[in-house]
C-alpha cells in the first residue's frame, strides 16, 4: 500500500491529487495498492546461476555424489 | 537486532532446493535488521554448486557478502567437537557462539534441538518464521551508544585474517603492519611523517616533548611555560601538558563547536605574552577547530600548535585533514573511536622531519640505537598486532565517517523543531566527523533525560562532566584565563546521543521520538 495523501489541521497537503480543499480537522488519507517489483534476495542469487536445472535441485544427492566421486579410488 | 547463523542446509534449500520455507525464511532475514552470519567451514560446498551451475561469482561475492559474514573456526573448537557424534554443526555453533556471543542458529537438522549451547537459541526455519524474537515488531531493543561489537562484525573476515596472520608471523614488535599504516596515514593525511605509539595520551606527550627538546634544547618544558588548551576536553590534553614539564593556561571555548575560542587565545597571548609557547587545540567531537585563526596566532605569536585529533580523525577543515596543520597532530586509536583498534593505540604526524625523528627515539626509550639512548625516552610503541587491526579497518574509515554523517543528518532533521536543544553546528570550511553527536539541554535536567531515555534502553553519555579546571590534579598548576562560562555551560549541559555508524535509520529515529518525548 502507498499513501498517496494525507492532510491534516495545519498540515501541508503533499499534493498528489487534484482537487482537495483545505478543510479544518480533516484528515484525509487515500491509499492506492501498488504491486512490488523488487526481486527477492533468494531470486536474485538464484538469477546469478546459469546452469541451474528448471526442476528443483537435489543438493544433498548430489553432494554426496560429488564427495564419492572425489575421494573414490 | 538478532544476530543469527544460518547453516548450508538451509541457504542450499532456498537457493538450489526451492524450499518456500527456507526461501521465505532468507528472504526475510535478508530484508531485515539482523545481523546475519554463516560459518567458513561451509564455503567449500557453497562453492562447488556455484561452479557446477555457473554462477556469476564476482555478483554472488557482492550481493550475498552484503548480507551475510563469515564466521572463521579454529582449531580449538574444532577439537572440542570431536566430543561429538556428529561434528559439523556443533562446529559451527562453538565458532558462532564465540564470535558472536548470544545468538540464534537456523538449521533443518532437527537433531541439533537437543543440543543447545546456552546463550545459543537452534530454531528450524519453520520454527525461526513464526518466531517473535525474529519477527516480532514489539521487541525490546536496547540502543546503546556505541555497538563495537558490530563495528567488529563488519569487517571481521579481514580483521580475523590479519590478526592471525600478525600472530602467525611473530614479527609483535614494530613489524611491518606498523610501517604500512604510519605510510598509509601519512598518505591520507598528506603530511610527511607518521609514527605509530602506544596511545593518543602518549602522541600528545611525546609531542610535547618533542618540541621542548627541538625548540628549548630541553628534555622538559619549565613550570613557566604555558601552553594554552581547552578545559572543555578529556583529562589527557590538560595532564600531558604536566607530564611535559609546562603548565596549562586554559582559556574558554566557543559554544556552538565546543572548540577553542580564537579571539580569547588572542586576548589569552597579549596577556600572558613570551610565557606562552604553544597551544593546543583539540578537535572535539569530531569538528575541526578554526584552523585559519589559530594558525594565524601562532605564526604572529611564534608559538607552535600540536593539534589533538584524539576524535577527528578523517575530518578537515577547508578541504585539509586535521592532523596536517600544526607542528604535530595526536590521534588516539582507543576502541571507541572513529578509526579504534582492540586496545591502546595512537599516532603522531608532522611534516617536519626533525621532530618526526625525536618522537621515534621518545617512543622507543630515547635512542635511534637501541641500547644508546640520547633523550629520556618511553616505552610507547604500538603493537604490531594493533596496527593489522587498524590496517584492516582503516580501509572502511571514509565510508563508516560518512555513515556517521548521515545518522547526523537524520538526528538534525529530526530535531530541528526541539526547542530546548541545541543541535551540533557544522561550519561552512568544516567537515564534521562526529565522534560524537552531542546536543546542548537548554533548560532541561540533564539526568532526568539521560534517565527517561535509560528507561527506554536508550544509552546516553556525557562529554565531559568535570572541565579541566575543576579537576584536582591541575588545582595546584594551571593559570586560567578569565571566566571559563561557555565551558561551565557546556559540562552541566552537554549529552552525547548513540551514534553508532552501523546503526539504521529505524534506530536513529527510535532515538529521535525518545528524546522529543522527554
Amino acid at each position: 500500500m502507498k499513501e498517496k495523501a494525507k492532510r491534516a489541521k495545519g498540515e501541508f497537503l503533499i499534493p498528489l491529487i487534484q482537487g482537495l480543499e483545505d478543510k479544518e480537522k480533516i484528515t484525509l488519507e487515500i491509499k492506492e495498492e501498488i504491486k512490488e517489483d523488487k526481486t527477492s534476495f533468494c531470486e536474485l542469487i538464484s538469477s546469478l546461476f546459469s546452469k541451474l536445472p528448471a526442476e528443483i535441485v537435489d543438493w544433498k544427492k548430489e553432494w554426496q555424489k560429488h564427495l564419492e566421486e572425489k575421494y573414490d579410488g | 537486532m538478532a544476530k543469527i547463523l544460518l547453516t548450508l542446509d538451509v541457504l542450499l534449500d532456498a537457493f538450489l532446493g526451492k524450499k518456500e520455507t527456507s526461501k521465505k525464511l532468507v528472504d526475510k532475514l535478508a530484508e531485515s535488521d539482523h545481523d546475519l552470519f554463516i560459518t567458513s567451514s561451509i564455503i567449500p560446498a557453497l562453492n562447488y554448486f556455484l561452479t557446477k551451475y555457473g554462477a556469476d561469482k564476482k555478483k554472488f561475492k557482492e550481493i550475498f557478502f552484503s548480507r551475510f559474514k563469515i564466521i572463521s573456526t579454529t582449531g580449538y573448537e574444532g577439537i572440542l567437537s570431536l566430543d561429538y557424534e556428529d561434528s559439523e554443526e556443533v562446529l559451527a555453533f562453538f565458532s558462532f557462539k564465540r564470535a558472536v556471543g548470544d545468538g540464534i542458529v537456523i538449521t533443518s537438522d532437527k537433531n541439533y534441538k537437543e543440543f543447545e549451547p546456552e546463550g545459543l537459541k537452534i530454531l528450524t526455519p519453520e520454527e525461526a518464521l513464526e518466531s517473535s524474537e525474529i519477527f516480532g515488531k514489539d521487541s525490546y531493543e536496547p540502543i546503546p551508544i556505541l555497538d563495537l561489537k558490530k563495528e567488529y562484525h563488519y569487517a571481521i573476515e579481514e580483521i580475523d585474517y590479519a590478526i592471525l596472520k600478525s600472530v602467525a608471523e611473530a614479527k609483535y614488535i614494530l613489524g611491518p603492519e606498523v610501517d604500512e599504516l604510519e605510510k598509509k596515514v601519512a598518505e591520507y593525511l598528506d603530511v610527511k611523517h607518521c609514527i605509530a605509539c602506544s596511545s593518543g595520551t602518549d602522541a600528545l606527550t611525546l609531542s610535547l616533548r618533542a618540541i621542548a627538546i627541538k625548540i628549548k634544547k630541553c628534555e622538559y618544558w619549565d613550570k613557566d611555560d604555558l601552553i594554552i588548551t581547552t578545559p572543555f576536553t578529556f583529562v589527557a590534553t590538560g595532564d600531558s601538558i604536566l607530564r611535559s614539564g609546562a603548565t596549562p593556561l586554559f582559556v574558554d571555548i566557543e559554544l556552538d563547536t565546543y572548540n577553542l575560542s580564537p579571539p580569547l587565545v588572542k586576548k589569552a597571548i597579549k596577556k600572558y605574552g613570551r610565557r606562552v609557547k604553544g597551544i593546543i587545540p583539540v578537535h572535539l567531537y569530531g569538528h575541526p577547530c578554526d584552523m585559519d585563526e589559530l594558525l594565524t596566532i601562532s605564526k604572529e605569536n611564534d608559538l607552535f600548535v600540536v593539534e589533538d585529533c584524539a576524535q577527528s580523525f578523517g575530518a578537515s577543515w577547508n578541504n585539509k585533514k586535521t592532523g596536517s596543520f600544526g607542528d604535530l597532530g595526536c590521534f588516539s586509536f582507543f576502541p571507541s573511536k572513529n578509526l579504534g583498534g582492540f586496545g591502546d593505540g595512537g599516532m603522531v604526524s608532522t611534516n617536519n622531519d626533525e621532530l618526526a625523528e625525536i618522537v621515534r627515539m621518545l617512543i622507543k626509550h630515547g635512542g635511534k640505537d637501541k641500547y644508546n639512548a640520547e633523550h629520556i625516552g618511553y616505552n610507547a610503541r604500538l603493537d604490531t598486532i594493533q596496527a593489522a587491526i587498524l590496517l584492516a579497518k582503516f580501509k572502511y574509515i571514509d565510508k563508516l565517517n560518512n555513515m556517521r554523517r548521515k545518522i547526523a543528518q537524520i538526528y538534525n532533521e529530526g530535531l530541528k523543531d526541539v526547542a530546548w536543544l541545541k543541535l551540533p553546528t557544522e561550519r561552512e570550511k568544516a567537515y564534521h566527523v562526529y565522534h560524537q553527536y552531542t546536543v546542548l539541554l537548554m533548560g532541561k535536567n540533564r539526568k532526568e533525560v539521560q534517565e527517561k531515555l535509560k528507561q527506554k534502553g536508550i544509552s546516553t553519555m556525557v562529554y565531559y562532566p568535570y572541565p579541566l579546571h575543576k579537576m584536582k590534579v591541575f588545582s595546584d598548576r594551571m593559570v586560567v584565563f578569565e571566566e571559563l562560562r561557555n565551558t561551565e555551560i557546556a559540562s552541566e549541559n552537554v549529552l552525547s546521543l548513540p551514534i553508532e555508524p552501523l546503526f539504521n535509520e529505524r534506530k536513529i529515529k527510535l532515538v529521535i521520538e525518545a528524546l522529543k518525548g522527554c
